[in-house]
């Protein structure tokens, strides 16, 4: 972290694959296998990003890095449970739509899921042509929005279920 | 987003930073903006004709150190918990109350003291400049300290607000003392004390949404 704060890329893109790893265990060892550990690891990795100037070198890293840790993962599982409480299934991945489409390329009806596309309400429109046709990060969604990455990470888990519907399918998830 | 992307996308932004000052120098610097603040304001308004022979009286010392400690525990809890992992005990986060409490306390036993104590509260002896006072010093305080907080990066928003709060408004108080000429408890409890709670709940629901932007 020390040579992160100076700005080496190379040892800041270390620690955090050493934080992804002792996040993910983090959350592992508090609530099990959810399937949202992603989701808290990369809101860690976030919020250390974030705060890497309040770390002060004199001062063990561990007792920071564990605050910010423990609180993005009481923040994503209050988020997941008023997400549960309100929509059924809620948990698809984005990543989803692609992993599908990958795996059964010749199925695709590109005309229809664009058309499924322009059907969607504004937001959810506009977030899912920026992941998944313009190609940007839930970050650079976000900022171009206006809106914080949780919601836009919501956002495109409904635009999700409603093109599943609009295409055809159920609007459960397995 | 996958994570490995997310790891190459943040390594990227990688900047150098300048690690933040401790807590306690953050505290400090604002501490003696806020002096210097308070000295100029109290001068211009023009302090208690006998703020000397006040200083002297064990009642007003015991009043005015109640009410600075409230702001000096508040300021350092807002500083310690805008850090990650900086808050030793959550003790600290409670003491600023415990202090707010033993200034209504130390008020209340005045009043009692004096006698016919429900009847003089129920008077309602505010005395609105004091109000206006607490209300523009808190402003000024509030507002240098939401934008020392906002430099860090607080993780409990509500707790850190509401601490920030309270020590704005506290020091408000404190100051107002310089320049309030009614010692009697009934008017600090109604028109100094009440104040502070009040222009600290607002404070708190403002400042949660100052810091709602702040990075964690």
């Amino acid at each position: 972290m020390r040579l992160a704060q100076t700005g080496d890329q190379g040892a800041y893109a270390s620690l955090l694959v050493l934080l992804t790893r002792v996040a993910r265990q983090f959350v592992r060892q508090r609530l099990g296998a959810v399937p949202w550990v992603d989701d808290a690891v990369q809101e860690t990795l976030l919020a250390v990003h974030g705060a890497r100037h309040t770390w002060d070198p004199s001062r063990p890293f561990g007792p920071w890095f564990h605050a910010i840790a423990s609180n993005r993962m009481i923040d994503v599982l209050r988020r997941e449970r008023r997400v549960r409480s309100r929509e059924v299934g809620t948990d698809l991945e984005p990543e989803v739509a692609g992993v599908a489409a990958a795996a059964e390329p010749d199925d695709i009806d590109v005309e229809a899921i664009h058309a499924a596309v322009a059907a969607l309400p504004a937001r959810q429109r506009q977030v899912i042509e920026g992941l998944k046709f313009q190609d940007q990060s839930v970050r650079e969604v976000a900022g171009r929005l206006n809106m914080s990455e949780s919601a836009v990470k919501v956002t495109a888990h409904r635009g999700y279920r409603a093109l599943r519907k609009l295409l055809g399918g159920s609007d459960r998830e397995d | 987003m996958k994570t490995d992307d997310l790891i190459v996308d943040l390594a990227r932004q990688a900047t150098p930073v300048t690690p933040l000052a401790s807590p306690a120098v953050r505290l400090g610097r604002w501490g003696a903006g806020m002096v210097v603040f308070a000295g100029a304001a109290v001068s211009a308004l023009g302090p208690r004709q006998d703020l000397f022979d006040a200083l002297r009286q064990p009642v007003y010392a015991a009043r005015l150190m109640t009410t600075l400690s409230t702001a000096i525990l508040a300021a350092a809890a807002a500083f310690v918990l805008s850090v990650p992992g900086a808050e030793r005990s959550r003790v600290q986060r409670v003491l600023p109350w415990v202090a707010l409490g033993g200034w209504a306390v130390l008020l209340a036993a005045l009043l009692v003291s004096g006698g016919d104590p429900v009847a003089r509260v129920l008077a309602f002896p505010v005395n609105w400049p004091c109000g206006y006072k607490i209300l523009g010093f808190s402003l000024i305080s509030g507002t240098a300290l939401f934008v020392a907080l906002r430099r860090a990066a607080p993780l409990e928003r509500l707790w850190t607000a509401s601490v920030a709060a309270l020590a704005a408004t506290a020091f408000g108080a404190v100051a107002t003392q310089f320049v309030c000429p009614v010692d009697d408890p009934a008017h600090q409890l109604v028109g100094h004390v009440l104040p502070v709670i009040v222009l600290a709940a607002i404070g708190t629901a403002i400042g949660v949404r100052s810091l709602d932007g702040v990075r964690r």
